[in-house]
């Protein structure tokens, strides 16, 4: 009588965590999406290459996180808050990929000064050569 | 009797199915997301912008963006304005992320060969010299 009693009482206890676990657990919350976005902003927002090239971008980004995250406090529907949070993801994904593209747009526009440069300089000793070392071959 | 009865079947029926229809339109008019056309017209156009350049870099991302672009006009035929925003939303984002992966990419390419022949200008400059 009392080991079933103490069988019984365990039976409900377990019971009793099984719900509280599942209740828990089965509050759909977007925590990943959002966790997912906090890192891709602050891995864009980190980057001083975006500071530098990128930082329109990265508002941009910062304000999609935010509203996100207001969402997500305000404990708005999950969906939603999923969807804001992936707008902040890909808008700081935009935000570092945007400073990637400005700096070869930079090391472009470097290269092609240098090599203006070296075409002038080229053609300049050209120019100076002495007459007898381009009369050296008859064509 | 029997009649009858099928009959009020068929009356209810028809009852539930023009609450339903009721019930719907409803909440499409009180939600707070009227018809999304400028969403979907942004999405399209940003697709259309990345689908001239993203053929090899994003072109994964563009794909997804074509996806959700199609989801997002069939969710506003059929009347689904909340979905169909979204779709729109991600859409929009997608594409714009897949253009900015081909442009870096083609960036990255014209400045590597551009530096390239800067090396290779250089080097000849230097052996005239000596």
């Amino acid at each position: 009588m009392t080991r079933a009693g103490v069988e019984r009482s365990l039976l409900h206890a377990v019971c009793i965590l099984a719900a509280l676990v599942a209740g828990c657990t089965a509050i759909p919350r977007a925590t990943n999406e959002i966790e997912s976005a906090r890192a891709a902003y602050r891995a864009a927002a980190a980057s001083s290459e975006v500071q530098a090239r990128a930082p329109v971008e990265l508002q941009v980004a910062q304000r999609a996180l935010g509203d996100a995250e207001r969402l997500h406090n305000a404990d708005a529907e999950p969906a939603m808050v999923a969807h804001f949070a992936y707008l902040a993801e890909q808008r700081s994904r935009i935000a570092l990929t945007t400073a990637q593209m400005r700096n070869a747009e930079a090391a472009l526009a470097m290269g092609s000064e240098r090599s203006r440069m070296q075409l002038e300089q080229s053609a300049r000793e050209r120019a100076q050569e002495p007459p007898a070392a381009s009369g050296g071959s008859t064509r | 009797m029997r009649h009858h009865q099928g009959k009020a079947c068929i009356d209810l029926s028809h009852l539930q199915r023009a609450l339903a229809i009721a019930l719907a339109v409803g909440l499409a008019a009180c939600s707070s997301t009227p018809r999304p056309t400028e969403q979907v017209d942004a999405a399209r156009a940003a697709v259309a912008q990345a689908a001239s350049l993203a053929v090899g870099d994003g072109a994964t991302e563009l794909r997804v963006a074509q996806y959700k672009l199609a989801r997002a006009e069939q969710e506003m035929e059929r009347g689904d304005y909340t979905s169909a925003h979204v779709f729109a939303e991600q859409a929009q984002v997608d594409a714009q992320y897949a253009w900015t992966l081909a442009e870096n990419a083609r960036m990255q390419r014209a400045a590597a060969d551009v530096n390239r022949n800067v090396r290779l200008l250089q080097d000849e400059l230097d052996r005239r010299a000596k």
